[in-house]
């Protein structure tokens, strides 16, 4: 049997389909439930079934909007600092982490709690009249590729937004200028190098 | 029946994110040496070399795979001179001069584990030295790195370069005259 419908023009079943749905939504949003929400009714005394209905969109959005990354590694991200000079560790150099999410500060070797961005990270250390200033980029983590396994870009711009899509290495490390400060340790391996006092 | 669509898609869409997905470039942060990971520095060379000319490596196409460039192995090689102790403070003082050529990113073409092999030939000149260091080394990630194929390479990549400049900087340690 030929079809004359032509494309894109529905037909009187679908039509009626759609229909259906029109009406599904109408009675929903009045409260005059469909029969499985009238069973739920008693159970569920405290809402309406537009109160559920929204509810649940509601926790729908909020996954997709959320963003995979904010929801499996999160916004911030701990970060360890070592300031070194001529090959030697520097302890007790002063340091400020900074990037477009805030600014925080930390003595060597010490690590702190950042808000992680998309933005590179400048780590500026100082001790005595020697001083020391490095960047760092942030790179995607697992979370911003299960946004685009997941199908939401929405959820890939939150986790840009937010930061929680980009980590920065979780140690880093910063040269200062001479003179260097006294007290430095030298950076060899524990096991072959004795430390300098 | 929806069930079988639903379950095709999401494999489907698993398969071509593990074959395709924007492939970005090596970072310099993660192909630097950290403080305390080589061994101790050579006094004849603390303070006292310079980075010259740094040749090799290629570009990333997004649409490709994961390379690591010039410019990001020149800093790195650089960063890593200056943590262990031996670049100058001022290169015109500097007594010696590190330059260094990436001949080669053996890569490969897929897998679970990606092991990237990177062939580097250092050379040590200045004080009447010339010296060369020629230098293999194998980096390797792991799907528990990353899921992502073209970030396992880069992971791969990167530490294929780290173990590189390591093992050149160890060699730099046992250097005398």
């Amino acid at each position: 049997m030929l079809h004359s419908q032509p494309r894109g023009v529905p037909n009187k079943h679908e039509k009626r389909e759609a229909k259906n749905v029109c009406s599904f939504i109408k009675d929903a949003y009045q409260g005059a439930a469909l029969p499985a929400t009238r069973a739920l009714r008693p159970r569920f005394s405290g809402g309406s079934s537009v109160m559920r209905l929204t509810a649940g969109c509601v926790l729908g959005l909020s996954f997709v909007l959320g963003g995979c990354a904010s929801i499996t590694s999160g916004t911030t991200q701990r970060i360890a600092v070592t300031a070194v000079c001529e090959g030697d560790i520097v302890p007790a150099a002063s340091c400020t982490l900074s990037n477009d999410k805030g600014s925080w500060q930390l003595t060597t070797p010490e690590s702190t709690l950042i808000r992680k961005s998309y933005g590179e990270l400048a780590v500026a250390c100082s001790k005595a009249q020697s001083k020391g200033v490095a960047k760092f980029v942030s790179k995607n983590n697992n979370g911003a590729w299960g946004n685009i396994l997941a199908g939401g870009l929405i959820g890939y711009a939150v986790d840009s937004g937010n930061g929680a899509g980009f980590n920065y290495p979780e140690e880093v490390a910063v040269v200062l200028g001479s003179p260097c400060p006294p007290q430095s340790v030298s950076t060899a391996p524990v096991s072959t190098t004795p430390t300098k006092e | 029946m929806r069930f079988l669509k639903l379950l095709g898609a999401a494999v489907g869409a698993a398969v071509v994110l593990q074959l395709t997905g924007c492939a970005s470039s090596a970072t310099p942060q993660a192909m630097t040496v950290k403080p305390g990971s080589v061994a101790t520095v050579n006094p004849k060379l603390k303070g006292s070399v310079k980075l010259g000319e740094v040749t090799g490596g290629k570009a990333t196409n997004p649409m490709w795979t994961s390379q690591v460039d010039g410019a990001s192995f020149k800093k790195a090689l650089e960063d890593s001179l200056a943590i262990s102790g031996y670049l100058a403070t001022d290169p015109a003082q500097a007594k010696y001069a590190v330059s260094a050529n990436l001949a080669e990113l053996d890569q490969p073409l897929m897998g679970f584990t990606l092991d990237v092999k990177s062939n580097i030939t250092y050379k040590l000149a200045g004080q009447g030295v010339a010296r060369d260091y020629p230098v293999k080394a194998t980096g390797s990630a792991t799907v528990s790195d990353a899921f992502v194929a073209v970030e396992r390479l880069r992971l791969s990549n990167e530490r294929s370069i780290l173990e590189n400049i390591k093992e050149f900087l160890n060699q730099l340690a046992k250097f005398s005259d």
